[in-house]
């Protein structure tokens, strides 16, 4: 087996299996969910026993529709599918975004980026589940407070690939949420929030100065 | 090459990004460790504060109640508390007043949303800053989740230890009897400068150590667990390690009666 596919499920009829792809193995920011996620909609139809033995077969792809699984992502009229539909304009910004870069039209960069964090707040609006709307909150804000002139290729991909994780699954946990978070920050994205950084700063001089100290509900 | 053993202000140091310094400090003095106590000291303190407070402002439902949640903060928060309140409100100010069609609401909401995610990174940083080493049988650092009221859920629904469980923090300091022993001395209040010997925290170190020393760790209060602190991190850092900190002050008495390496980045 190739070392970056393995089977993880395989369908009693027609020998059909779910392969699993590690397409993102570059350490970009994909949640765990949204890969397991993606690749579940990556269904192939492998060969027949006969056809592994060199009988003609040969691997044909056939992908699961989402709406199949998760139809109200698909509907526009419910707050799944506006959010979803607004992480694609997202997408399909940052995607111009990266033409006008490879093009070094600087102001065409810039101005696809004022874009897409204009969808990334709309998404952030609209979504009702705290943790996506955390997300597309920092990244709204990484964007705005992103200087075009120096985002790395890393970087600028690591904001691409989140993106495109979170179409794929907006259903991530809080973990995931700030793991991808933290990634894109190891990228040079400054996405944090002014005012919760002053709360907590707060708090981080106050735990310094009594570290060890016994926490709410403890006693001595 | 001298090994960086991470206590607790280190790790909020890393997780939270505060200073570049003490990364390349760390990068420099490989490998890191960092015990699993540093993060159930991260847990039960700074975050167990912070995701209170979470919890409070997603409970409230308006903006009087978000200021009264602020003024009601536990009382350990102290003077810090009239720094929170007015980082609230300059930023709160500010982002409402720079768009007028979003409701305080809406601002406010994002502003919940925001901590919880803050404080999701904080603990998923400290959770990979360096090697886990030294496991707590009372203690296991999962997940942070989300309850389905929106509140921040702490791994196994606790911020704090097992309570079924023996203090394992406390058998493994318990195992070092010699060093047991200098520690409690080196914390007399007559072997100390006069401003560490009046630390309320200090008192309650000896006090644990001495608790620890004479029952043992099968009768030793768990709730004393985290007044252990700096004299666990002393005590356990390992051969080869020296610890690392950046309130060296406290460790200085501790580090200097059982001959453990201290260093501030």
């Amino acid at each position: 087996m190739n070392p970056e596919t393995h089977i993880v499920d395989m369908k009693p009829e027609g020998q059909s299996v779910i392969l699993v792809r590690d397409v993102f193995s570059s350490g970009t920011a994909e949640t765990s969910s949204g890969r397991e996620f993606r690749e579940l909609v990556e269904t192939f139809s492998a060969p027949t026993a006969g056809d592994a033995a060199g009988l003609g077969g040969t691997v044909k792809k056939q992908t699961v529709p989402l709406s199949t699984l998760y139809p109200h992502l698909e509907d526009e009229s419910s707050e799944a599918g506006r959010v979803r539909s607004l992480v694609s304009d997202a997408l399909a910004a940052s995607e111009a975004a990266t033409d006008a870069r490879d093009h070094g039209a600087t102001e065409a960069f810039s101005q696809h980026l004022g874009l897409l964090a204009l969808q990334l707040r709309a998404a952030s609006d609209s979504a009702e589940n705290s943790v996506l709307s955390s997300v597309l909150s920092f990244l709204k804000r990484s964007v705005i407070a992103a200087d075009p002139s120096s985002i790395s290729q890393q970087g600028w991909n690591a904001l691409i690939v989140a993106l495109r994780s979170l179409r794929a699954n907006p259903f991530l946990d809080l973990e995931e949420a700030a793991d991808l978070a933290a990634e894109l920050e190891d990228h040079g994205w400054r996405g944090s929030s002014e005012v919760i950084e002053g709360l907590v700063s707060a708090f981080l001089e106050r735990e310094e100065s009594t570290a060890g100290a016994p926490a709410m509900g403890e006693t001595l | 090459m001298t090994g960086s053993f991470l206590d607790t202000t280190i790790v909020i140091d890393l997780s939270d990004r505060k200073r570049d310094s003490t990364k390349r400090f760390l990068d420099a003095n490989p490998p890191t460790a960092v015990a699993n106590y540093a993060l159930r000291e991260l847990l039960a303190g700074y975050l167990q504060v912070l995701c209170g407070l979470h919890n409070r402002l997603k409970a409230a439902s308006s903006i009087g109640e978000v200021l009264v949640a602020l003024v009601a903060l536990h009382p350990s928060v102290g003077r810090k508390k009239q720094a929170a309140l007015q980082a609230f409100a300059e930023s709160f100010q500010a982002n409402t007043a720079g768009d007028a069609n979003r409701g305080v609401e809406a601002v406010g909401r994002d502003m919940i949303n925001d901590l919880s995610l803050r404080i999701a990174m904080t603990w998923a940083r400290s959770r990979k800053c360096a090697a886990r080493v030294q496991p707590l049988s009372c203690f296991s650092p999962g997940k942070l989740t989300v309850g389905p009221l929106g509140e921040v859920v702490p791994p196994n629904g606790s911020f704090n230890c097992d309570k079924k469980a023996r203090c394992a923090a406390a058998g493994y300091v318990y195992d070092k009897q010699s060093l047991l022993s200098k520690m409690i001395e080196a914390l007399h209040p007559d072997a100390l400068d006069q401003a560490l010997s009046e630390k309320r925290e200090i008192r309650q170190r000896r006090k644990a150590l001495k608790e620890l020393r004479d029952k043992g760790p099968e009768k030793f209060d768990k709730a004393k667990c985290r007044a252990l602190g700096d004299a666990y991190f002393a005590a356990m850092c390992m051969p080869g390690y020296r610890v690392v900190t950046t309130n060296q002050s406290d460790f200085v008495p501790l580090c200097k009666a059982i001959g453990c390496e201290l260093v501030e980045p």
